[in-house]
């Protein structure tokens, strides 16, 4: 069952929508699940990050396959900025603030942020819910979950049966107040914020293996009864077990280091060329033994500009 | 005056980014700086900022003729002896050399990375880098643009909250001083760390933002130089100007569309309206019906208007400071 969310009018009539597709128990109505676990899965909150579809993709599918196996509600939200997906862009077109950063949204500021605040309404009460996200285009990442360490006790049992690489225990920052997960975090929604793949591009095999752990999920949280692979055992990780590596030279970004592979203390990551005199700019060497779990995509590079995240704590 | 970079990054392809500033100031021994003046005498008094958006041409040009205006004032001897005036009238001429609002690679907002990182991502750095030149002066006026496409009246903001302290906001002698609570996403802001590293600072809002108006930008820099004449920073008197509304922003009200088609407003930035008075028409932008007729819920004075002429539905198209509010008391003075 496919239902708007939120919809405002646009000037030229066209109507921006939330939609939700709903899948539920077969033979019961909406009256009678609504005593049932429900869980959300949202993507699309920034337009330019499109792994999360193929990770909606699989999981409907796979529903669909064995309706008998629901035991609650899942609602989906494809695309909860689809003129973002639209324009290719990360924001909301015509709108300077990051969609992940209005929430928990308002209905006396812009069409945006009461949009923001009709999907807060929507998703409250749920079991469990997910935001799927993308890298950018910039940056390509292992599936991981990141969760706030304020609310690390009570998401970790579910980050752990999400099948994902990496969850990765992050300070707090004021900023991150904003969030989806953090608004829905604060109204007693236990919400994992997934970030796999790249940007502008879909994954297949990371888009079936986050299905699988979402559905893993989903049964813990009673929703799903159906049978279920063995998920993967994450590492688990804080900020001080994290490693960066920056480009301190402007040029082309070329890795000689497979992504997502562990790698050595020193271990040569990839160089910054200058291409017009066929100089090398800089080299660059891992800081510590670890697992590569970012590598830089896009390869122009300022300097600054993040190259790779190690998991393998400080420096030896 | 003396003009220096204080800032640089190495760009590919392009020549490297470099921020200039220029500083005011005469020392005790009554030489100016550039011309033997010492520097390192001079108390940070203030600092002004603008264009850390490639679109706040205006914002820009009121510093550049700011600039201007120091270098004779300096020349004739109004500034006050033992006082730094800092101007960086462009932020970030990156993105303003190629008319985009955000940082040219990844679109970040160089306004939402402070205090920044050293060893941060690209914007992060230029925050970073920026912020360690402009901190530590007493007052800090960042000349900003709105994340709303629109028009203001001419204003100061105040921010209330951490590093929270004296408010002579009323000073610029501008029509309103409006008072806020920052959000989360306003504490990567410029201005919310100038106030936790204890700097008295203000968000100094122009008419309009992306258009250069020398009549608009030079009844900026009078308010600029008002509030230094209160501060004692210059002897010069610029006269003129209003007696300031205190106003907190969360008394502003909003006004929606309640459908989306062209906006075509019947008022302006400034104009005095009743309520029931009609503000705008919203017409369908094929057929050209009126869709809404949208009419003012107070008494009050147009405080912000949208610029964007194709609205969405609930677009917010005018904010109107309405009479008969209580003027925010000025404890904080």
């Amino acid at each position: 069952m496919r239902k708007d969310v939120s919809v405002r009018e646009l000037p030229t009539g066209e109507r921006m929508r939330i939609v939700k597709h709903r899948y539920m128990p077969v033979g019961l109505s909406e009256a009678e699940v609504s005593y049932l676990p429900r869980a959300c899965i949202v993507t699309g909150m920034h337009g330019d990050e499109l792994e999360g579809q193929y990770v909606v993709y699989e999981l409907v599918r796979r529903l669909r396959s064995q309706p008998q196996h629901l035991a609650g509600v899942v609602d989906v939200y494809p695309a909860v900025n689809p003129m973002g997906i639209g324009a290719i862009e990360r924001g909301i077109p015509k709108f300077d603030l990051d969609m992940d950063r209005i929430f928990p949204g308002s209905h006396d500021a812009s069409p945006f942020e009461a949009m923001a605040a009709d999907l807060v309404e929507d998703v409250r009460g749920a079991q469990v819910a997910f935001d799927l996200h993308a890298s950018n285009i910039y940056l390509q990442e292992l599936p991981q979950i990141r969760v706030n360490e304020q609310s690390a006790q009570r998401l970790l049992p579910l980050a752990r049966q999400a099948n994902v690489d990496y969850v990765w225990v992050h300070e707090s920052a004021v900023v991150l107040n904003g969030t989806f997960a953090y608004s829905m975090n604060s109204l007693g929604v236990p919400t994992l914020v997934v970030k796999a793949g790249v940007g502008m591009r879909i994954t297949p095999e990371v888009g079936e293996q986050l299905a699988i752990g979402i559905l893993s999920v989903l049964a813990q949280a009673g929703v799903w009864t159906g049978p279920l692979p063995l998920v993967r055992a994450p590492r688990v990780g804080t900020d001080n077990e994290v490693s960066y590596l920056h480009a301190e030279a402007a040029g082309m970004f070329v890795p000689c280091v497979q992504f997502g592979r562990d790698v050595a203390q020193g271990q040569v990551i990839g160089h910054i060329l200058d291409c017009g005199s066929a100089e090398v700019l800089q080299e660059l060497c891992s800081p510590v033994d670890g697992l590569i779990f970012t590598l830089r995509a896009y390869p122009l590079v300022y300097p600054g500009n993040l190259i790779a995240r190690v998991l393998g704590g400080s420096p030896c | 005056m003396l003009e220096e970079s204080i800032l640089s990054l190495e760009l590919p392809y392009r020549d490297p980014f470099d921020v200039r500033a220029f500083s005011f100031g005469i020392d005790t021994s009554g030489k100016a700086l550039g011309k033997g003046g010492d520097a390192s005498a001079l108390e940070r008094s203030l600092c002004v900022v603008a264009g850390i958006r490639g679109d706040e041409v205006m914002q820009t040009l009121v510093c550049a003729l700011l600039v201007e205006r120091l270098e004779k004032m300096e020349r004739s001897k109004e500034l006050t002896p033992g006082h730094l005036v800092q101007v960086i009238p462009c932020a970030n001429p990156a993105s303003m050399g190629i008319g985009r609002r955000f940082w040219p690679l990844d679109k970040t907002d160089i306004n939402r990375s402070f205090p920044g990182s050293s060893n941060g991502e690209t914007t992060q750095r230029i925050a970073a880098g920026l912020f360690e030149q402009v901190r530590d002066f007493t007052f800090g006026i960042h000349l900003s643009s709105f994340y709303l496409e629109g028009d203001f009246i001419p204003h100061v903001r105040v921010m209330h909250g951490p590093g929270e302290r004296g408010n002579h906001g009323a000073d610029f002698c501008m029509p309103f001083v409006t008072h806020y609570e920052p959000g989360s996403f306003d504490t990567t802001t410029l201005h919310y760390n100038w106030r936790l590293c204890g700097t008295e600072a203000y968000s100094f809002y122009t008419r309009k933002t992306t258009v250069a108006d020398e009549g608009i930008a030079r009844d900026a820099v009078r308010s600029l130089l008002r509030f230094m004449g209160a501060r004692c920073l210059t002897r010069h008197r610029a006269h003129g100007g209003s007696q300031s509304f205190e106003l907190a922003e969360r008394a502003l009200v909003p006004v929606q569309v309640p459908a989306g088609g062209v906006c075509c407003s019947a008022v302006r930035v400034g104009s005095v309206v009743e309520k029931g008075q009609l503000l705008a028409t919203i017409r369908d932008l094929l057929c050209g019906r009126v869709t809404a007729r949208v009419v003012s819920p107070c008494d009050g004075v147009i405080f912000y208007q949208a610029r964007t002429p194709l609205v969405n539905e609930q677009t917010l198209v005018f904010q109107i400071a309405p009479d008969n509010v209580d003027e925010v008391p000025i404890s904080l003075a």
